[in-house]
C-alpha cells in the first residue's frame, strides 16, 4: 500500500497495515527531515509530487519489493507539503517471516523511491534562500519567497488555473432550510406518486359519466384533507373541493359553475369527458421518479420537491469557509482614529461585503503586520478556512512578505503577477485542497482580484459546474482606451435606457482610487493592443455582482432537437470557462 | 496537425514556466517537440535528456505521438524520500 499525505505520519497506525500471523519480522525505515544539508542550514523542506502516478509509481515498487524477497507486507507513506526539521518525510514498513528479507526489502524502496517516484523537494535554508533538490546542477531559486521567481502570466491562463485546480468541497448533510443555494451531491427522487390519490382540480361533484344529462343524489361533501372510502356507484355524487381526493370510482368532477343543484340532487351536464377535472394518482410524478440531479444547484424550486418527498436533510456540496487576512503596518487600529501616516481599512470591510454577496456566510477576520512572524499567527489562525484572503503585502517592496509567508507555510504558489490592470501583483496558491489568495493591497486591485479569480474559485469549491454568465452588450457613452501591455479591467457605470445598456467608463486616479468609482456596476475589458473604443459603440461588459454561473437548469436540449432540421449556429460570443 | 494537449509542470519546472498547468494549441508530433518548443519560447531550464515524460498519466516514450486532448507532464529529476 503506497500513500500520500499532507499531515503528520504516525507510525503506529501505519505498522498496524503491516500485521501478519506469517510473519516473525518488522522492518521499518523512517526518513526525517536533518536540519542541514551540504553545509547549510535547513529550516523546513516543502514537497510536491504528480499525486497520480507517485501513487501508481509507488504501489510498483511494492509490488516489485514483495516479488523480489519473500515479505508479507510492504506500507509506503509519504508527506507532502511543508515539513519542519525533526519531522517525518517518510515512513516504509515490511513485515516477512524472517528479518533478512524484511531489511533488503525495505532497503529496495527506498532506493526505488527516492529513483522513480515523482516526488520533489525543495529546500528552505536559514539565510532565506531556497532550492530544488537534484534538480540540477546550477539550478537555484533566489530568495524564499519562491514566488518571486514565477513568470508573469496573462488573465486568461490565470483564470484557468484557478479553475482547473480547484475541486468541489466533500458533499454534507444539511437541513433542507440552510441548502438554499448549495449544489446537490444525491439525487432527489419522489417518495410516492402524485398527486397521490385522484385530485379534484375544480369546485363541483364527482360523478360517473352514465349519470351525463340526468341527475345525482348528492350523498356527501368532501373537503381537501378528506375522504370518502366508498365507491361512487350510478346515481350517486358527492360535492367536492379543489384539492379534494375524488371517491373512488368517480369518472369525472363537474364543475359548480355548471352543474345544477337542486333538491339533494345534481343535474349532471350532457358533455363531460372522461377524466376531466381530475388529476389521477401519479399522472403528474411516478414514485421514484428522479426530479434533480447531483450537480443542479439548489433553487426554491428544489426546495418545494425536497419538502414535497419528506426531505428534512439533503447532502449538498457546501459553501467554502474564507478567511480574510488584512496586511499592513499602515492600516489603522478600528477602535482607534488614524494617525498622521496612518489609513483606514476599506480592503477588510469590502471584502466581508463581497463574500456576504457571493452568499458565503462563514468568514473569519485576521490582521497580520508586515513581518513574517505575524503572517505565521494570522495563517495558522485560519488554518480552518478553505480559502484565505490575503491583502496586500503582496508586490515587490522590501515589507512584502506574503509570497514569502506563504512558501514558508508550505503553500504552493501556483502564479504571482498577472499581466493586468488593476492588481498585477496577484498570488495564487494551494495547500492540499486549501486555496489562498494574494490580493493587492489598492483597493480596486483587491475588488478586481476577488470578482475575476476569487469569485469562479468560490462556486467551483460549491461544485457549481455551469458555466459563468455570458458578457451583455452596451453601448459606450465615451471613449475608453486600453494599456500597452496589460489586459484593463475598467470600470463603468452601466444605465438602462430605452431598451439598451449605456456604459460610462469611470476614469480613476490609479488603484486606490475607489473615490471616482464609488457607483460603479459594471466592468469592460479592453485587451493589450486593442484599438481605443469610442462613443456609440458596442462593447461587451460583464454586470459586478451578477457574474455567477446560471442554476443547472437540467440537461440541455442541443439546437437542433427544438429548431428542427435547421441547422443552428449561435452568435459568436467570448469564450466561457466551464469548471472542471 | 494542430491539436490542443493540456500540459502539467511540477517543481522547478512549474515555477519556470509561471504556471502548473495550461492548454495550448500545438502542431508537436511527439512530447519531444513540444517540449522543445516550450522550452525555446519560456526559456525552461531543464533539458528534455534529464527528464522523463508522462502521457495521461503515465509514463511513456519522449517520441510517442500526441493526440488531441492528450495530458503531458514532464518530469524533472525526482527527490522524494
Amino acid at each position: 500500500m503506497f500513500r500520500l499525505t499532507h499531515t503528520a505520519i504516525e507510525p503506529s497506525s501505519w505498522s498496524a497495515l503491516c500485521a501478519s500471523p506469517r510473519a516473525g519480522a518488522l522492518a521499518t525505515f523512517e526518513g526525517r527531515v536533518r536540519d542541514h544539508d551540504g553545509g547549510r542550514a535547513v529550516t523546513a523542506l516543502v514537497y510536491e509530487a504528480y499525486e497520480g502516478l507517485a501513487v501508481d509509481e509507488g504501489e510498483r515498487i511494492l509490488g516489485e519489493a514483495l516479488e523480489r524477497f519473500p515479505a508479507e507486507a510492504a506500507v509506503c507513506v509519504h508527506r507532502l507539503g511543508r515539513i519542519d526539521v525533526g519531522e517525518t518525510a517518510v515512513w516504509i514498513g515490511v513485515s516477512a517471516a524472517h528479518r533478512k528479507a524484511a531489511f533488503a526489502a525495505c532497503e529496495y524502496i527506498i532506493d526505488e523511491l527516492k529513483s522513480r517516484v515523482p516526488i520533489w523537494k525543495k529546500e528552505l535554508y536559514a539565510d532565506g534562500d531556497a532550492a530544488w533538490v537534484g534538480a540540477g546542477r546550477g539550478v537555484h531559486v533566489p530568495r524564499a519567497g519562491r514566488a518571486c521567481s514565477l513568470r508573469m502570466i496573462d488573465p486568461d491562463t490565470a483564470l484557468s488555473l484557478v479553475r482547473d485546480t480547484t475541486e468541489p468541497l466533500a458533499p454534507v448533510r444539511v437541513p433542507v432550510r440552510d441548502a438554499l443555494g448549495l449544489t446537490l451531491a444525491e439525487a432527489v427522487w419522489a417518495d410516492r406518486a402524485y398527486p397521490p390519490f385522484d385530485r379534484a382540480m375544480m369546485d363541483g361533484y364527482a360523478v360517473r359519466l352514465a349519470d351525463a344529462g340526468g341527475a345525482a343524489r348528492v350523498a356527501g361533501e368532501i373537503a381537501a384533507g378528506g375522504c370518502v372510502d366508498q365507491t361512487l356507484e350510478d346515481g350517486v355524487t358527492y360535492a367536492i373541493m379543489t384539492g379534494a381526493p375524488c371517491p373512488p370510482g368517480s369518472e369525472a368532477v363537474a364543475p359548480v359553475e355548471v352543474a345544477e343543484r337542486r333538491n339533494g340532487a345534481v343535474h349532471v351536464p350532457s358533455r363531460i369527458a372522461p377524466g376531466e377535472h381530475i388529476a389521477r394518482m401519479g399522472s403528474e410524478c411516478a414514485a421514484g421518479t428522479v426530479v434533480a440531479r447531483p450537480g443542479d444547484r439548489i433553487t426554491p424550486l428544489v426546495i418545494a420537491n425536497l419538502a414535497t418527498f419528506g426531505y428534512t436533510h439533503v447532502r449538498a456540496v457546501p459553501k467554502p469557509v474564507c478567511a480574510v487576512i488584512t496586511t499592513g503596518s499602515e492600516l489603522a487600529d478600528e477602535n482607534g482614529g488614524p494617525g498622521p501616516f496612518q489609513i483606514r481599512d476599506a480592503n477588510g470591510p469590502m471584502l466581508a461585503a463581497l463574500l456576504d454577496q457571493a452568499g458565503i456566510r462563514r468568514q473569519m477576520r485576521g490582521h497580520a503586520a508586515d513581518n513574517l512572524e505575524s503572517l505565521r499567527a494570522a495563517l495558522e489562525e485560519a488554518r480552518h478556512a478553505d480559502v484565505v484572503l490575503l491583502t496586500g503585502g503582496v508586490s515587490a517592496g522590501a515589507y512584502d512578505v506574503v509570497p514569502a509567508a506563504l512558501a514558508a507555510h508550505g503553500v504552493d504558489v501556483l502564479f504571482h503577477k498577472v499581466t493586468q490592470k488593476p492588481g498585477k501583483p496577484l498570488l495564487f496558491g494551494k495547500m492540499g485542497t486549501r486555496l489562498f489568495f494574494g490580493l493587492p493591497g489598492n483597493p480596486l486591485a483587491t475588488h478586481l482580484g476577488f470578482h475575476r479569480y476569487v469569485l469562479p474559485a468560490l462556486w467551483a469549491l460549491a461544485g457549481c459546474a455551469a458555466p459563468p454568465q455570458p458578457p451583455r452588450e452596451g453601448c459606450l457613452t465615451g471613449e475608453l482606451r486600453g494599456v500597452r501591455s496589460r489586459t484593463l479591467f475598467q470600470l463603468c457605470g452601466a444605465v438602462w435606457i430605452d431598451g439598451a445598456w449605456h456604459i460610462t467608463p469611470l476614469p480613476c486616479k490609479g488603484s486606490a482610487d475607489i473615490f471616482s468609482v464609488a457607483t460603479a456596476n459594471a466592468y469592460v475589458r479592453v485587451d493589450p493592443g486593442a484599438a481605443p473604443r469610442h462613443a456609440g459603440e458596442y462593447v461587451p461588459f460583464t454586470m459586478l455582482g451578477e457574474e455567477g454561473p446560471y442554476s443547472t437548469g437540467g440537461t440541455p436540449v442541443s439546437p437542433p432537437q427544438y429548431l428542427g432540421k435547421k441547422a443552428h449556429t449561435p452568435r459568436a460570443e467570448r469564450p466561457c470557462h466551464v469548471a472542471g | 496537425m494542430s491539436k490542443t494537449v493540456t500540459i502539467e509542470y511540477f517543481a522547478l519546472l512549474r515555477e519556470a514556466r509561471g504556471c502548473a498547468r495550461e492548454k495550448r494549441e500545438t502542431d508537436a508530433a511527439t512530447p519531444r517537440v513540444l517540449y522543445g518548443d516550450l522550452r525555446a519560447r519560456f526559456r525552461l531550464p531543464i533539458s528534455a535528456e534529464a527528464m522523463r515524460v508522462a502521457v495521461n498519466g503515465a509514463f511513456a516514450s519522449w517520441d510517442v505521438p500526441l493526440h488531441d486532448n492528450d495530458t503531458v507532464a514532464f518530469i524533472p529529476p525526482v527527490a522524494g524520500g
